[in-house]
């Protein structure tokens, strides 16, 4: 077994190793006292943050999309009364638990029925009205081809109106008016 | 007693309405004048025994006269006077008697119009309008009485009764209850009464339809002509009403806007926009004599909707923040909306063969196919309104859930059709009648059209990110600079010709062709409100904070610094307390305001009211809402305050004016106009008015 | 819509064709309006009855499954045999904290002698419920109305309201208003001296 044999050089290496490594290790102890203040720090943002808890303004966006189970036809954001408070408090509470606003406000539809959301899923009550009105758009648009395509009848106005072509209509239409005002 | 006096004014009233129904009819059948001239004798005195009945409960409100069940339930000693006036309208009973009054004053009216054009159409709008007038004070008489009054029974139980039960006793309350706390507020004076005149005003253009229908008068144009500025009327104040309506939701609610799409609000909006429809497509049977059956069907909806509306107004069978007290009226409501739909219906059906006319277009591109496209958007809307507002009763009926339809709804399903309206506003009046050469039109149409896009794309340039926005005050702009144009080239024109200057050409051309250019200033005082509705809905601010004394909040660039607090105690006699926070208002470190949002308990009610306090940032471009919210601790040690930020609101009571001006441009009499009505003459008019 | 032959023939009879064409073309339509105009009007008058009708103060109780905030599931039907006392109630209803206490003590004496007290809480929120129970040491059960379901069969107008049940299952009397306790009592004398179902 040979002996090992510290040359300078090697010396000079094993120093520079172990400096480096030294060098390294306070390097690494440096970063993991950074990153754990730093997510401590964080840590403690978000306790904070929570601690204030939603904003009236957070609970107001929730309240506006909600309608009072008792009153009739107001939003839950602007109902003054007794139970208004307690289920604007629930909404804050519910916040701050961390449930989305869609969660909340499916709790709200499985505790008070269907009558608290102002855009009730329906589809019948979505289509009607679109529908309706597309097809008001073909019956009328039919109808006027139709029109359009009859035979000018014989007893219109006997006096042909001339058709005014150009932007000057105005003009040789009020002078003709200005000679036959009565 | 005053009372009673009023009492048998309505009862005498009734018995003229009812009498006038049956001589008018009568003499008809049996063609002779006599009985209809007595029937129009009869609806004459109706005006002035209503009067009498309507000041009779005004004097009981105001003395605070309490053997009156009314006064006890609408009013009390403490109540200012206007508000004890105002109270008439303010229950369901004096409201009805109300309604009863003001459908007198027009019936009055028609009858002392010239009749000589149109004798055969009196005897069958004497019956219409006087069936209408019965059943309303039938109403009064027989199932929501203002007269009746608190007895007490030799039991010891009080009843209130219209006449004295036996052996009773006049019983007098100590004090009234007082008005709805919602309904204290000036905006009462006017909001109602405008509303109702809409109401009722329908009624004489519905008159004269149907007595075309029975009479055969149909045929021609004249009902149209003859109604022309009653239906201007009745809209004017529907439209009226519907605006006040909305600034009084807007100045006392407290919720930050002026349009709910509460039932009851839609209930006054329909018959609008039929109205409205109406009012446009009547002048393509004025020109071309087409569409006979389409306009009759549009004004008895019109007026079906108005009856319908009152009926679900008042008898709640749509739930509402609005509801009147449950009370009898429902079954006798009921019945003649029934009579009413199905009577207009089948009477119409059983003329629709004389009614139809030659309808011929000369062209998909013209004024007529415009107008066209207009009733086909307001039905549009009508549809969704109508959809939207009965859609619980039929969901609760047939899977007895109940459901609420709320804005959401209303705003994604007719927000693009109102834009739509409000383009085609601007391309419409430009569209020659009978056929409009396309090149022509683009001429007209290119300027304001290039604008609009510039618009659009400044506004995005500018950070504005909603399209719904960008492409609202694109269209708004287009119409107002294609209506402005037209202004300009009729004013131009007639200069080219005259030699005038330009004012005075601009004048004298607005009032020679008042219906047209009064129907533009309409349409100007639309497109403001449609900014003001596109600037309001889209940009809306609105933030709640807790301030202590001495704390700001920010919102939009606002700096509100909560400064102090007073309650004031309830007047004696009354039961208000009002707590009244003071606020500065600061913007770029700049004091603005002082402003005072208050908030009001009505102890006998325990009601809260929050009235705001406004005020108009960037010189009325916004309008700033701040609210004492009602619900929270308030005290001198902190308050809680909730902001609205409403950009271009104030362009909606803007344009409500300018709508006022028009209407009354477009109604003015002229008498040019009026000897014009021989067939020739009216050739010359048609295309002077073209 | 076919244009007219009659091009070429007089005018006069173009209105004729047309007139005779147009029945048969317009009668779906006539359908149509007419189940519109009638269907709305059935509709609207239905809404009136249904919203006349109040409260069953008769005939079979309505039954409901109902689980108590502390987890118990209660169906009424299974309490044939015993009067039942049906109140609904909410923490935000001023009126209800007067009978609080009579129900209360009412159920302490009476429920040995074969009634049950229930409590049906409408549309509330859970915390202020419970607290409202805390507060008047409520012990009978209470559970909370999910989806309005209970109110609804019982067509309640408000709170509170209390349903009298006889021990056949009927309902007997109906109080829209606080109980006192000489009602309560008197009331309660009578169901249970009664034969059981």
């Amino acid at each position: 077994m040979s002996e090992v044999v510290f040359t300078p050089e090697t010396r000079r290496a094993q120093r520079k190793h172990r400096d480096f490594s030294v060098f390294s290790l306070r390097i690494l102890r440096v970063l993991c006292v950074s990153a754990m203040s730093l997510i401590a720090l964080l840590f403690a943002t978000v306790l904070i943050t929570n601690a204030q808890g939603p904003t009236q303004d957070d609970v107001n966006r929730v309240a506006n999309q909600l309608y009072c189970p008792v009153c009739e036809n107001i939003t839950l954001a602007n109902c003054p009364t007794q139970a208004c408070i307690q289920w604007r408090a629930r909404i804050r509470d519910e916040l701050a638990a961390g449930k989305s606003d869609e969660e909340i406000i499916q709790g709200f539809v499985r505790d008070y029925g269907m009558r608290v959301v102002g855009e009730p899923p329906i589809p019948l009550l979505w289509w009607l009205p679109p529908l309706g009105l597309a097809a008001a758009a073909v019956f009328l648009f039919w109808l006027l081809r139709s029109w359009a395509r009859r035979p000018r009848p014989a007893t219109a106005e006997a006096e042909s109106i001339p058709l005014p072509e150009d932007a000057d209509e105005y003009r040789a239409r009020l002078e003709r008016e200005l000679r036959e005002d009565v | 007693m005053i009372a009673d006096l009023g009492l048998w004014a309505t009862v005498l009233a009734f018995a003229c309405a009812v009498y006038a129904v049956a001589a008018s009819l009568y003499g008809a059948r049996r063609k002779q004048p006599v009985w209809v001239e007595s029937a129009r004798n009869a609806v004459v005195a109706i005006l002035p025994l209503l009067t009498l009945a309507a000041l009779t409960i005004i004097a009981s409100l105001v003395r605070s006269d309490f053997h009156l069940a009314y006064v006890v339930n609408t009013s009390n000693r403490a109540m200012p006077t206007f508000l004890k006036v105002t109270a008439l309208w303010g229950g369901q009973n004096g409201s009805l008697l109300f309604w009863s009054w003001l459908m007198s004053a027009f019936a009055f009216g028609v009858m002392l119009r010239k009749w000589e054009r149109d004798r055969e159409l009196m005897p069958y709008v004497i019956a219409v309008t006087m069936i209408t007038q019965a059943f309303f004070i039938g109403l009064v008489l027989f199932f929501a009485n203002p007269f009746a009054k608190y007895w007490e029974l030799p039991s010891g139980d009080i009843v209130s009764a219209a006449l004295p039960p036996a052996g009773a006793l006049p019983f007098r309350a100590a004090e009234g209850n007082g008005l709805n706390p919602l309904l204290r507020h000036p905006g009462m004076i006017a909001h109602p009464p405008m509303l109702y005149l809409g109401f009722v005003g329908f009624t004489v253009p519905y008159a004269f339809a149907i007595a075309a229908l029975l009479t055969g008068g149909y045929r021609s144009e004249a009902w149209i002509r003859t109604t022309r500025r009653w239906t201007l009327a009745a809209w004017l104040f529907l439209s009226l009403g519907l605006l006040l309506g909305g600034r009084w939701a807007y100045d006392v609610l407290g919720w930050g806007g002026y349009w709910g799409w509460d039932p009851v609000e839609n209930a006054a909006f329909l018959p609008w926009l039929t109205g409205t429809a109406f009012l446009h497509s009547v002048m393509i049977q004025e020109k071309r004599g087409m569409l006979k059956v389409w306009n009759m069907v549009l004004i008895i909806l019109t007026y079906c909707l108005v009856i319908l509306g009152t009926f679900i107004t008042r008898t709640g069978v749509i739930s509402s923040v609005h509801a009147f007290a449950r009370s009898e009226i429902g079954v006798p409501f009921f019945i003649f909306v029934g009579a009413a739909l199905v009577g207009s219906v089948a009477l119409l059906i059983s003329r629709l063969e004389g009614l139809k006319s030659e309808n011929h277009l000369d062209a998909l591109l013209s004024r007529e196919a415009a107008f066209l496209l207009n009733n086909l958007l307001f039905m549009g809307i009508t549809l969704a309104v109508f959809w939207g507002t009965f859609f619980p009763i039929f969901s609760e009926l047939f899977t007895g859930t109940k459901i609420t339809v709320g804005p959401p709804f209303y705003n994604r399903v007719t927000g693009p059709q109102f834009a739509a309206l409000v383009l085609l506003m601007g391309v419409g009046p430009l569209i020659a009648w009978r056929r409009a050469s396309a090149k022509a039109l683009g001429r007209l149409l290119w300027l304001p059209t290039a604008s609009a896009l510039l618009l659009a794309v400044l506004l995005v340039l500018l950070g504005v990110s909603i399209p719904g926005a960008v492409v609202g005050f694109a269209i708004a702009e287009f119409t107002a600079a294609t209506t402005l144009s037209e202004f300009w080239r009729g004013a131009r024109a007639r200069q080219r010709s005259s030699g005038e200057p330009f004012l005075t050409a601009l004048s004298r051309l607005i009032g020679r062709n008042r219906r047209r250019y009064g129907g533009y200033l309409i349409h100007l005082g639309v497109v403001l409100i449609a900014v003001g509705v596109v600037g309001s809905h889209f940009f809306q601010k609105e933030s709640q904070a807790t301030l202590g004394r001495g704390e700001s909040m920010s919102v939009a660039g606002y700096i509100f610094v909560y400064e102090g607090f007073r309650e004031i105690p309830p007047k004696p006699g009354d039961d208000l307390v009002r707590d009244i926070a003071t606020v500065g208002l600061y913007r770029d470190g700049r004091r603005l305001a002082t402003l005072y949002p208050q908030r009001e308990f009505y102890q006998a009610t325990q009601e809260t009211l929050t009235p705001p306090a406004l005020y108009g940032g960037r010189m009325g471009l916004e309008d700033i809402y701040l609210l004492l919210v009602g619900w929270e601790q308030a005290g001198l040690a902190s308050a809680s305050f909730k902001v609205y930020i409403n950009p271009l609101v104030n362009f909606i009571w803007l344009g409500g004016v300018v709508f006022i001006l028009g209407t009354l441009v477009a109604a003015w009499p002229n008498p040019a106009e009026e000897r014009l009505l021989t067939p020739a003459a009216e050739r010359r008019l048609a295309l002077g008015e073209v | 819509m076919s244009i007219s032959v009659q091009e070429k023939a007089p005018a006069t009879t173009e209105p004729a064709l047309e007139q005779v064409e147009a029945p048969a073309r317009f009668r779906p339509w006539k359908l149509l309006v007419w189940v519109a105009v009638l269907g709305l009007l059935a509709a609207l008058g239905w809404k009136l009855v249904i919203d006349r009708q109040a409260q069953p103060r008769s005939g079979l109780a309505p039954d409901f499954t109902l689980t108590t905030f502390d987890g118990q599931v209660i169906r009424l039907s299974d309490l044939r045999g015993k009067v039942v006392v049906l109140n609904f109630w909410a923490s935000w209803c001023k009126p209800c904290e007067e009978e609080a206490d009579e129900l209360e003590q009412a159920w302490r004496l009476y429920r040995d002698k074969g009634v049950v007290f229930i409590g049906v809480d409408w549309v509330d929120t859970q915390s202020a419920a419970l607290d409202y129970i805390k507060r008047f040491n409520i012990t009978y059960p209470n559970g909370p109305d999910t989806g309005t379901r209970i109110s609804q069969a019982y067509r309640i107008q408000g709170v509170p309201e209390t349903f009298f049940i006889n021990r056949k299952g009927e309902i007997v009397d109906l109080k829209i208003a606080p109980l006192t306790w000489d009602e309560l009592t008197a009331k309660l004398d009578q169901l249970v001296a009664e034969p059981g179902g």
